[in-house]
């Protein structure tokens, strides 16, 4: 019986990268689809007909994930691993602020609440897609205010999260997926360490692997290394 | 007179007994919150603004201007700190993204608009928070949004301190563990830390951003 995943953010960069990971291992694939124009999820579909599945999915609107979920439950019994991939930037002006905190701190919290109850008899296992920009620690930047901001307190949710379901069976995987050449801010980076696919590669190995720390949460990066909050 | 202080946050015990801290120490104080708090010390001058506002926010500046030209040390702290429950048990994320909003733009807005005010003083940011701002620390399951909002005030802090410490701006980030024998925000704030130009960068908590509390003792991010 192959396990599923549910990817959120699968239209492009790193989460249809990792779509395209989870498939060749043989998973069934639900693809949150926030870009119906976009092709790249829509050709994958046609390779991929009996194990890819796509379901519209704006993370940024409760309704929208709570259909998703509704959606997810009609094709499926158990949601083995849930990928919170879908982020956005933007800059110090309200209304960006206020869609930056909505999709990459608080949607983690909505998406995961809306998916739990399709969760309990699986893998029972969490992934968010974090930054080193949500690295105090490691922070060197003199801007970007919202993005920074944005991923220290998904970190937060995470681990508050963390505290409530490890104790319930569920591991988390917190990922920094090193500065890929994404989509980020509306089209393709020209600079950047990784393309998606290595960032999604490693990520999926990281995913699927069980380690002996999970009483633990950490945030590693594409090698492996974890990094300080 | 010594120095002119400005508590964003004005609901907030800890913030309430830093305000009393430097009235008693003969600071120009300003405090600043939805309503004006009941008791306040002699000597606090309430200031009420609304940070989302522009306008609001420029009346204030204004009017710190006008009465002392500039400003000294500006607090800030999470004014905004509803109840929620665990995951699971379902949330208002409109409301979370509300109390976020309102502490984290608030806080951003009210740094960019006393900017000029703060290069006239001392040039100083401090912010009081609580161990549930802490990634490393935090124990909590609840409270989301302001945790949540808590850790990325943090976030905020380094930035700015990344951009302004070259320009001499300190830094002053107390984390409260409601210990009545530990020192007190008031007194952590205005306290000079370790700056010597021989000592190695990382051994200066001047020239690092640190969250500390009452006994000195740091808290990792």
């Amino acid at each position: 019986m192959p396990k599923t995943v549910l990817i959120t953010g699968a239209d492009r960069g790193v989460g249809f990268a990792l779509c395209e990971c989870f498939l060749k291992g043989g998973w069934q694939v639900i693809a949150g689809q926030y870009m119906p124009d976009w092709p790249q999820l829509s050709q994958l579909s046609r390779q991929e007909p009996e194990n890819l599945h796509i379901i519209p999915l704006d993370v940024s609107d409760t309704e929208s994930v709570n259909t998703a979920a509704k959606a997810c439950a009609a094709l499926c019994s158990t949601i083995d691993l849930l990928i919170s991939c879908a982020g956005i930037s933007g800059n110090e002006e309200y209304d960006n602020m206020r869609a930056v905190f909505n999709v990459n701190t608080i949607a983690a919290l909505r998406v995961t609440e809306a998916f739990l109850p399709l969760m309990q008899g699986g893998l029972k296992r969490l992934a968010y897609i974090s930054s080193e920009a949500g690295s105090i620690s490691v922070a060197h930047r003199q801007d970007t205010f919202s993005y920074t901001m944005s991923k220290t307190a998904l970190n937060m949710v995470v681990r508050r999260m963390f505290r409530t379901l490890r104790p319930q069976g569920y591991s988390f995987r917190l990922y920094h997926p090193g500065w890929v050449r994404s989509y980020m801010m509306g089209t393709k980076s020209t600079v950047g360490n990784f393309e998606p696919e290595e960032a999604a590669e490693a990520a999926y190995r990281q995913f699927i692997t069980d380690r002996p720390t999970e009483d633990v949460l950490v945030m590693t990066d594409i090698s492996g290394e974890m990094w300080p909050y | 007179m010594n120095k002119t202080i400005l508590l964003t946050c004005g609901a907030q015990p800890a913030i309430r007994q830093a305000a009393d801290f430097f009235a008693a120490s003969h600071d120009r104080v300003y405090l600043s919150a939805p309503a004006r708090p009941e008791n306040m010390a002699d000597g606090i001058r309430f200031l009420p603004f609304d940070p989302m506002h522009k306008e609001s926010l420029a009346q204030a500046v204004k009017e710190i201007e006008r009465q002392s030209g500039q400003l000294d040390i500006l607090v800030l702290g999470t004014g905004r700190q509803p109840h929620d429950g665990k995951v699971g048990a379902g949330h208002d994320y409109d409301e979370m993204l509300d109390t976020m909003m309102q502490n984290l733009y608030g806080a951003f807005e009210t740094v960019n608009a006393f900017l000029p005010l703060l290069r006239r003083g001392m040039k100083r940011i401090a912010a009081i928070t609580d161990i549930e701002a802490s990634n490393s620390y935090s124990t909590g399951q609840e409270d989301f949004a302001a945790s949540a909002s808590k850790a990325a005030l943090n976030m905020m802090g380094k930035i700015l301190f990344n951009k302004l410490r070259p320009e001499g701006f300190t830094f002053r980030w107390y984390c409260d563990i409601k210990a009545p024998e530990a020192m007190q925000a008031g007194e952590y704030i205005t306290s000079a830390l370790c700056y010597d130009e021989k000592e190695p960068y990382i051994h200066s908590d001047e020239n690092r951003f640190v969250l500390r509390d009452g006994f000195l003792r740091e808290i990792p991010w």
